[in-house]
């Protein structure tokens, strides 16, 4: 009990978000480049805390931004990844196609 | 757990009978377990820096170094006190093996560098160039990643479950140096056991997965070795301080001014394996071109307008809570009472320490950052790397100046 609480405790203002990067991980191989998207639209609000504890969960894979510390989006790193895990929100993205969708997010890997 | 069970042993195994070499007399075994752990701990992890990541390839290289060193016979003495502190760290034990390191900074930086290594089996240069998240600290020094890497090659996998137990197995090696320094300063087995007690708590640091309880392992060690005249060792294990967080580059510097103001300017030289240690290092994330934010771009602009408008960092100093105000007041009391002996006797220690205190005061006047960020996040764990080496010096200064009470009661 004590135990599951410390593992969750890292993610914890994000519910959801470290069963989300584990399912990831699962569905990706290492050298996937992963795009992460989340609804939040500042670094500082959300942003942050999600693609940090990303890091982890996701190593072998590239794990880029699609927001900046300035609050600016990385239209740079949509172009390089080939994955997109999406936290509690749909993005449409051309050139992408939902190959899973969970109760906390989705994975969408590059078809063009 | 039997992967980390067979690490500390492989450790012991190697760093024992090097220590061993290494240290001033009397070479005997049993109070040298503490120092072996450390040093062993680092032998373990340099074999990742140079040979490949196999299992069978680094055990086969560990139990040949300890063979190769294990040519004299001992004859151990048992000392059954210490057996005590390594049982009070029985709940520790089950603090830090009780999940995987929660810290953000073990899941952004330590951790992080560790599995994403073990994942290419080497030390992925490229990884720490392209980092995007400035947490990642591409320039910190890699003993404590390596140190987890070595466990997850004898398991053949990663799982970081019990990762915990290696900041256990500092925080004992740290307390068994302390008791036998207690020893050898007091030669009372009641006050060494005494003192290794009440520092457990400065060795047992909270921040399970982060580098610091290694580094004050390491520091205080060396320091408590480098006071006694312990010069090679002490070197070492300043050496290796320095491998496992950037401090412990200042903390050579700081320990040389140490011994150049006790006027041991001869040990002054004999420091040179501290500087040799952490060489490979800084030579490599040159030649990778690794950034060091303190060090980034105008680095002398940043200190001037830090020291010109210091009201920010005074307020950010003064608002971190450091805790523990009782020991702070003991702290304070038992430096006055024993003040004149910690001048005399204690001039190394104290230079040393306040030097360091001074160089990270120099951090936070050179970081890029913003200052109540910045020392908001460090200011506790920087404060407990110097804390152990001074309390020790404090409590056998007490109880030096005791004795001499005790001895002589018309002088006090």
């Amino acid at each position: 009990m004590l135990a599951a609480r410390e593992v969750a405790l890292p993610y914890q203002k994000l519910p959801g978000s470290r069963e989300l990067m584990l399912q990831v991980r699962a569905l990706t191989k290492p050298g996937d480049v992963i795009a992460i998207a989340a609804p939040f639209p500042k670094w500082d609000q959300g942003y942050a805390y999600l693609y940090t504890r990303a890091l982890y969960p996701l190593t072998g894979r590239e794990v880029l931004p699609l927001l900046d510390d300035h609050d600016r989006p990385r239209a740079d790193n949509l172009a390089r990844a080939n994955v997109i895990a999406a936290y509690r929100c749909e993005p449409r993205v051309p050139g992408f196609a939902i190959v899973w969708h969970g109760r906390d997010g989705m994975l969408m890997r590059r078809i063009r | 757990m039997i992967a980390e069970a067979c690490f500390i042993a492989l450790a012991l195994a190697v760093g024992l009978p090097l220590t061993l070499r290494l240290s001033a007399p009397p070479r005997e075994p049993v109070p040298r377990v503490g120092e072996g752990v450390l040093l062993g701990i680092a032998i373990c992890t340099a074999t990742l820096a140079i040979l490949p990541w196999s299992r069978w390839i680094v055990i086969a290289t560990i139990l040949l170094i300890a063979a190769i060193a294990w040519k004299r016979v001992f004859t151990p003495r048992p000392r059954y006190d210490a057996l005590l502190i390594l049982a009070l760290l029985l709940g520790y034990a089950l603090y830090a093996m009780l999940a995987p390191p929660p810290e953000y900074d073990y899941l952004t930086n330590w951790g992080f560098k560790a599995k994403a290594f073990f994942e290419i089996r080497g030390i992925d240069w490229q990884f720490l160039g392209r980092s995007i998240d400035r947490n990642v600290h591409p320039d910190y020094p890699l003993l404590l990643p390596l140190t987890y890497d070595f466990i997850a090659i004898l398991r053949n996998g990663w799982n970081d479950a019990h990762l915990g137990i290696v900041h256990v197995a500092f925080a004992a090696a740290l307390l068994l140096v302390i008791h036998e320094t207690a020893w050898d300063d007091t030669r009372s087995r009641i006050v060494a056991l005494f003192i290794a007690i009440a520092l457990i708590p400065f060795a047992a640091t909270p921040w399970i997965g982060l580098a610091e309880g290694p580094f004050i392992a390491y520091a205080t060690a060396a320091l408590l070795l480098i006071r006694r005249g312990d010069l090679t060792l002490g070197a070492i294990l300043l050496g290796l301080a320095a491998s496992t967080k950037n401090e412990g580059l200042t903390l050579i510097a700081a320990a040389a001014i140490g011994l150049f103001c006790t006027g041991r300017k001869r040990d002054v030289v004999r420091l040179w394996p501290a500087v040799l240690i952490p060489l490979p290092w800084l030579i490599a994330r040159s030649l990778h071109q690794l950034p060091t934010d303190i060090a980034a771009g105008g680095v002398v602009a940043r200190v001037v307008e830090h020291a010109l408008h210091p009201a920010p960092l005074f307020a950010a100093l003064s608002s971190v809570s450091l805790g523990k105000p009782l020991y702070w007041i003991a702290l304070a009391i038992g430096i006055a009472i024993a003040s004149r002996t910690l001048v005399t006797r204690e001039r190394f220690i104290l230079v040393a320490l306040f030097v360091q205190f001074a160089c990270y005061l120099g951090a936070y006047l050179a970081t890029p950052f913003d200052v109540a960020w910045h020392v908001t996040w460090s200011w506790e764990r920087l404060v407990a790397h110097l804390t152990p080496a001074l309390t020790y010096v404090v409590l056998v200064q007490l109880v030096a100046r005791m004795s001499t009470a005790q001895t002589h009661p018309t002088r006090s």
